[in-house]
């Protein structure tokens, strides 16, 4: 019985340290040059469309400490889509480290616009970025969805015109019968 | 002065026994319900109508933009509300409740029983409500300039279409309920309330498609065009004018219903640009290629084609009503009215640019309205035909609905 708990103590142990360890270590990471600048971008969730990207951007050259500002997602060509408003913010647990806080709203390629100052002086660029989507859905698939209330509709549609059809037989009917009463006399 | 005074009294004491009708609970359920939809869906309708302007200027940059919030705030409300009516009137059903049983119910899955037109807009927003999430998904896939011709945008008006046939049903089961009665309810202008809404819902069905007309882009076929946006207006134009005239069987009702939508048509066309730009100064957005939000005057215009199409069907009534031709409130070769009805479609809002263009250069045009409204004449020509025989169709749809929406009370 004394084992068991401490299996499971372990056990909860283990889970709690593998869960804090893939929230420490990013997912991916990617290198950019602004300027004179070589930049570090950690992705603790890939960009993916709707959802909030977890990513750091820093220097990654040791001992330049760099600011951040000015920092926008630009649709890069071929992507639909309007800029969209980036909030950068120091990272509390990395010193130098900046989080980068944007919702891509369409998948493609997306380029993150930013101002970087530093010893060398202040300079903007773009980095590179590229968001994933959901599995795409086919296009015959989302039309046959998405026409379905159609037949609903059309399929109503004719009910109504039959059942109209044989209200209307039937109070022409009942017309003609009031017509063709005889008239009690008084 | 006798005479009058006596009918008067006669009326009063109606109105009296009106309001001691033992389905009273019934109707008032009914009643105060569709009126808080009917608010919701015009909510919805002003919201789509900015929506469409919030997609074209903004960019649909995310889901729960203000306009979508509106739209879907108008349209999850409308779905509750039925979602609930269903429930209390399956209830009351087996309850045996005044004015609940099979003559002014239909039974659904054999268990719930309420009224069709409750029945046809739970299932609209329902429809809506699905449609949501994957329009937002589609945008996700393709992009912001996805617009009217995308899979889930057309599902989203489907269920919207159905949803506002269901509320109209509703009314006009009310309506025909009153009209059955001994002691209807008081009426204004001849009309009583279930009335009063049918007018202000086909009103709302045919504005609706004046903000989204330069959405109905040419389809090129060769060397010409098919113009699209005659068809929409010849089909609501000969549907619903010829439905609110059979529905009610009242002459000058066509008429009534143009003269409601102007001004409801005029205060979308304000309120868009209004809020669109009071929104994006909020929220700190910039507008796509530099293009302000502005009033659109041609749209604006544009019931100037409603206006000529129920003065067709007036006349029409009026002559067959004198000559004898139509018995019973009947109207006689809608059909036809229909293909007469596709002529101002396709001349009157190029005509409408026209004019704007020669007589008052200074009031800006938007490009969409450019592009869309300004047909060459062999263009024209070539949809004109289509447009006769939509019409024709659309007319006698427009029969089928007014004489079930007459007749109908369940």
């Amino acid at each position: 019985m004394r084992n068991r708990k401490i299996h499971v103590c372990l056990s909860l142990l283990f889970l709690v340290m593998v869960f804090t360890a893939a929230g420490s270590s990013p997912l991916a990471t990617q290198t950019a040059r602004i300027g004179h600048y070589r930049l570090l971008l950690s992705f603790y969730s890939l960009p993916r469309t709707g959802q909030q990207l977890n990513m750091t951007i820093q220097s990654a050259t040791s001992g330049v400490s760099l600011r951040f500002s000015q920092a926008v997602l630009n649709p890069a060509a071929g992507t639909d889509a309007t800029p969209v408003g980036v909030a950068l913010s120091s990272d509390s647990d990395t010193p130098g480290a900046y989080d980068v806080d944007v919702t891509p709203p369409v998948r493609g390629a997306w380029l993150l616009h930013l101002t970087v100052s530093g010893p060398a002086g202040s300079f903007a660029g773009d980095i590179p970025m590229n968001v994933l989507s959901p599995p795409v859905m086919p296009t015959w698939l989302g039309w046959l969805i998405g026409l379905s209330p159609a037949s609903l509709l059309l399929t109503f549609i004719l009910m109504q015109v039959r059942w109209r059809n044989a209200r209307r037989d039937q109070v022409r009917q009942e017309l003609l019968q009031q017509v063709s009463k005889p008239v009690e006399p008084v | 002065m006798a005479h009058g005074m006596a009918q008067g009294k006669e009326k009063a004491a109606s109105y009296k026994l009106a309001s001691m009708r033992p389905d009273l609970t019934e109707r008032r359920i009914r009643q105060t319900s569709g009126w808080i939809m009917l608010c919701l869906m015009l909510l919805a309708e002003l919201g789509l109508a900015w929506d469409r302007r919030w997609h074209d200027i903004v960019g649909r940059d995310h889901f729960w933009i203000p306009p979508h919030i509106m739209m879907y705030t108008g349209i999850g409300g409308a779905g509750l509300i039925t979602l609930g009516i269903v429930l209390v009137d399956t209830r009351r059903y087996y309850q045996k409740k005044a004015g609940v049983d099979d003559s002014s119910t239909i039974s659904v899955l054999g268990f719930f029983h309420a009224p069709l037109g409750f029945i046809l807009l739970g299932c609209g927003m329902l429809i809506d409500a699905i449609a949501a999430p994957f329009d937002n998904y589609w945008h996700e896939l393709y992009g912001i300039d996805v617009t009217f011709w995308s899979p889930f945008h057309l599902m989203g008006h489907l269920g919207a279409t159905i949803g506002g046939i269901g509320i109209i049903y509703a009314f006009a089961a009310q309506a025909a309920h009153e009209r059955q009665v001994e002691h209807p309810s008081p009426r204004l202008l001849g009309l009583n309330g279930p009335e009063w809404a049918v007018v202000i819902l086909l009103t709302a069905f045919m504005e609706i498609i004046l903000p989204a007309l330069t959405a109905f882009i040419p389809v090129v076929l060769g060397p010409v065009q098919l113009l699209s946006y005659p068809l929409i207006l010849v089909i609501t134009a000969s549907l619903f004018l010829v439905s609110a005239y059979l529905c009610m069987r009242r002459r000058g009702i066509a008429l009534l219903t143009v003269l409601i939508l102007w001004p409801l048509s005029t205060a979308t066309e304000l309120f868009t640009p209004f809020a669109l730009s009071f929104m994006a100064t909020r929220l700190g957005l910039t507008y796509r290629l530099g293009r302000e939000p502005i009033v659109d005057v041609t749209l604006a215009l544009l019931p100037v084609f409603y206006l000529v199409c129920a003065l067709m069907v007036e006349a029409t009534v009026a002559w067959q009503r004198r000559s004898g031709k139509a018995g019973n409130g009947e109207l006689r070769g809608a059909w036809l009215l229909g293909i007469f009805m596709a002529i101002p479609a396709v001349v009157i809002p190029p005509g409408i640019v026209q004019a704007l263009r020669l007589w008052a250069p200074g009031i800006p045009l938007t490009p969409d309205v450019i592009q869309v409204l300004q047909p060459t004449w062999l263009n024209m020509l070539i949809t004109l035909p289509i447009a006769m025989l939509v019409g024709a169709i659309m007319a006698y749809l427009g029969t089928v609905f007014g004489d079930i929406w007459h007749w109908n009370t369940q």
